[in-house]
């Protein structure tokens, strides 16, 4: 071969080597256009529980409160089916113990998690995407011993191999990388728990589903309050249940902080009426929470406690 | 048949001993379990340990006793550790014991390379304990558990391992070299082993045939009825391969003479001649240019937390590792080489890239104390610094605030206006602003590392 045959043919070898990534890019957008922005939950069979019910659950003993939420709901078995994979978020963001009170009770998980097997759920899965690293969070909160002997698994979805782009199709957040485990559930329940947070005043259900995106600083960098509302019209809960047995009162979301106990556990579909409820249970105004009438502007529930059938068990 | 058993049995602990060890090191993640006291215990039977606790905080540690054992089998037995407990000398044993039976034309190349080792070993014992005298930890870092460790370490971290692969390539040639004349324990216990009481001794049935020489891994076989040398590995090697049968295990007389204390120079008694002086000083050399290079010099960085002050830290850390392994954050991470031979492989943090999680599971399994146990309040790596004009809130009044949402001491507080203030005696410097903060490129609150 000569030189300049020789240097063609490198060249050519580039370029091919060029194109086949471009060709890579390419089918990446495809995936991503075909993407469905999944704007409402996957419907649920069986006519589907009560959207304007809240129940609230009170006492101290974590199974019990489980137990007779979901009693007073009509049954887990509205939301769970045989064979379903359910996927939960409870909020284990910070590296803090059960005892401090910045994470949600890991008993509560382990028996919602039993419940969901034994309603015949195929697999559950607990996931957040905490501050700190995965060993320490999963570890100090609790989830994972509770979860694993539970029957579940807890993780964390700390890689961005966790998510996929989506269209999220609001005013601020259009696109963004979102929890693939949530779009591959049959059932999604989100399990926050009620406690102050710094910036935005109170963190519950809303503010817990930023916990399943992979880019939260685009999140602070432009609107944290509108795109929280966004984010929840973008993927809403099955079902939101609160974890307001106790909590910080201030120093959150890290703690540590003073703990108020409250003894109760709220269990409702609609989302931002669970959050009102756990606002005023906390002593705020709803409306001063920020993202709370920004997503009953977007449509997503009731802040009109008066509206909805609180059952108290 | 018993010396068969026996060979089994030093086979067997030898097995026991390297697969204990690789399984210390998995095991070693948060939250920690009982593999760090036994990590731990297994480290301490280095002399090598003890010596660098002795250099550094000059009081008597209440497992000093373990190195001391070591030290005192070795004086009465020889080298059984290293022939028998030490897992790198058992990996090593592995590679030599394949090598030598798939390359047995190399046999003349190594047994002529681990003679004139004997010539040279002790100069360099010389100076590797002045290299540590002066302040350089690079010599423990040779240690079978320190260098081991840190091999298994870069393994677990998807790296080549290979200073390790460097060793094992060398004991291919030159059979056990690394552990005859470069390991700082096998050269220390070797002096140890000069006075030992019991060893291998050829009887008068002896053909002066040269079979032990050729067999032996350490280069130590005996000369007609002298016992074998003191770097001798205990492995019976020339006793299972003596066609006369005329090598014992036995009580050392001391008349008797030992293997190279007659016709080798030995270096660690007086120099005898103007060329082992000009040897001598040549070494002294040598050893004061390398600790040079060693002395701390470079940029500032995040150490771990508890680490010693900068100087101190750089000159007990052993670089094994262990830290870097345990991080449950990965926020530990080797600093490269071209930060000087005193910074290559310590540990340190780029918040920017990890945050530390202040488990100090790293001050637990640290074996030097360059990485002290303190309390969480005592943790001082450095203070946070908000760059006003960078930051989103102070300069578009954008309601962000991560830092102070992340910050695990509550170290940064908003104002009335949602901007984040930096409460810098608060501050622990574990790099969570830093590395949460959402401004791209740098960010606008960074870590400095604190000055000492």
């Amino acid at each position: 071969m000569d030189r300049r045959g020789f240097i063609s043919s490198v060249g050519c070898g580039l370029l091919s080597l060029g194109l086949a990534g471009c060709g890579l890019a390419d089918t990446d957008k495809k995936d991503t256009a075909k993407t469905p922005p999944a704007s409402a939950p996957a419907p649920l069979p069986s006519g589907g529980p009560d959207r304007n019910k809240l129940v609230v659950a009170e006492g101290t003993d974590p199974n019990n409160l489980i137990e007779k939420g979901f009693a007073a709901l009509g049954g887990i078995g509205a939301w769970v089916k045989k064979g379903n994979s359910v996927v939960i978020k409870p909020n284990f963001s910070v590296p803090r113990k059960p005892e401090e009170a910045a994470t949600t009770n890991p008993q509560l998980v382990a028996a919602l998690v039993r419940q969901c097997l034994a309603a015949g759920a195929k697999e559950v899965k607990v996931i957040d995407y905490p501050f700190n690293s995965p060993p320490v969070c999963l570890t100090n909160s609790g989830i994972k011993a509770a979860v694993e002997a539970a029957g579940g698994k807890a993780y964390v979805t700390n890689a961005q191999s966790f998510y996929t782009q989506v269209d999220a199709g609001g005013s601020v957040l259009k696109t963004m990388l979102f929890s693939q485990d949530v779009l591959a559930a049959d059932v999604f329940i989100n399990f926050p728990i009620l406690k102050h947070h710094g910036i935005t005043k109170l963190t519950m259900g809303l503010k817990n589903m930023m916990g399943l995106v992979w880019d939260r600083g685009y999140f602070h960098r432009t609107d944290l309050n509108q795109t929280i509302a966004e984010l929840a019209a973008f993927r809403k809960p099955h079902l939101t249940i609160l974890d307001a047995t106790r909590g910080i009162t201030a120093n959150g979301p890290g703690g540590p902080g003073p703990i108020q106990e409250w003894k109760q556990v709220v269990f409702g579909v609609d989302q931002v009426a669970v959050d009102t409820y756990g606002a005023t249970l906390f002593g705020m105004a709803p409306a001063d929470i920020a993202y709370l009438p920004l997503a009953a502007q977007l449509g997503l529930g009731e802040m009109d406690l008066r509206k909805m059938t609180v059952v108290k068990v | 048949m018993k010396r068969i058993k026996i060979l089994w049995l030093r086979y067997s602990v030898q097995s026991a001993s390297l697969i204990f060890f690789l399984l210390l090191f998995s095991g070693l993640s948060y939250p920690l379990g009982k593999e760090v006291p036994l990590l731990q215990g297994m480290t301490r039977l280095d002399p090598w340990t003890l010596l660098n606790h002795l250099r550094w905080q000059w009081n008597w540690p209440t497992w000093g006793w373990l190195s001391l054992a070591t030290v005192l089998v070795s004086l009465v037995w020889g080298r059984l550790f290293c022939g028998w407990l030490c897992p790198l000398g058992a990996a090593l044993t592995l590679v030599d014991q394949i090598s030598r039976r798939w390359w047995k034309n190399l046999t003349v190349m190594r047994r002529n390379m681990l003679e004139k080792a004997r010539t040279w070993r002790y100069f360099w014992l010389l100076l590797l304990t002045v290299v540590f005298l002066l302040g350089s930890n690079w010599t423990y870092f040779l240690t079978p558990f320190t260098l081991l460790g840190h091999e298994i370490v870069r393994g677990f971290q998807g790296q080549i391992p290979w200073i390790l692969l460097g060793i094992a390539a060398g004991t291919v040639f030159f059979s056990r070299l690394w552990c005859t004349a470069l390991c700082p324990t096998g050269l220390l216990l070797s002096v140890a082993a000069r006075g030992r009481r019991f060893g291998y001794r050829p009887d008068k049935q002896c053909l002066e045939c040269g079979v032990c020489s050729r067999n032996c891994p350490a280069g130590m076989a005996p000369v007609t009825d002298q016992a074998v040398g003191e770097g001798c590995l205990v492995c019976g090697d020339c006793q299972r391969s003596c066609p006369p049968r005329a090598i014992q295990w036995q009580r050392l007389n001391k008349k008797a003479g030992v293997t190279g204390e007659t016709g080798d120079a030995v270096s660690c008694r007086p120099p005898s001649s103007r060329r082992q002086f000009i040897k001598t000083v040549a070494v002294l050399a040598a050893a004061v240019a390398f600790w040079q290079q060693t002395v701390w010099s470079g940029p500032r960085v995040l150490r771990p937390p508890g680490a010693l002050a900068e100087k101190d830290f750089t000159a007990v850390c052993n670089r094994c590792g262990r830290c870097i392994r345990v991080c449950p954050a990965k926020a530990l991470q080797p600093m490269p080489a071209v930060t000087g031979l005193a910074n290559f492989e310590t540990p340190y943090i780029l918040p920017r890239k990890s945050r530390c999680d202040l488990c100090l599971s790293c001050q637990e399994v640290c074996p030097t104390g360059a990485i002290a146990a303190t309390t969480l309040e005592q943790v001082r790596m450095g203070t946070a610094v908000l760059d006003k004009p960078r930051c989103i809130a102070w300069s578009e009044q954008k309601l962000c605030l991560i830092c102070a949402e992340q910050c695990p001491v509550l170290a940064i507080q908003g104002d009335e206006n949602h901007r984040p203030v930096v409460l810098a005696e608060q501050c622990v410097g574990c790099g969570s602003c830093e590395n949460a903060c959402p401004v791209a490129g740098d960010a606008a609150v960074r870590v400095l590392p604190r000055l000492d």
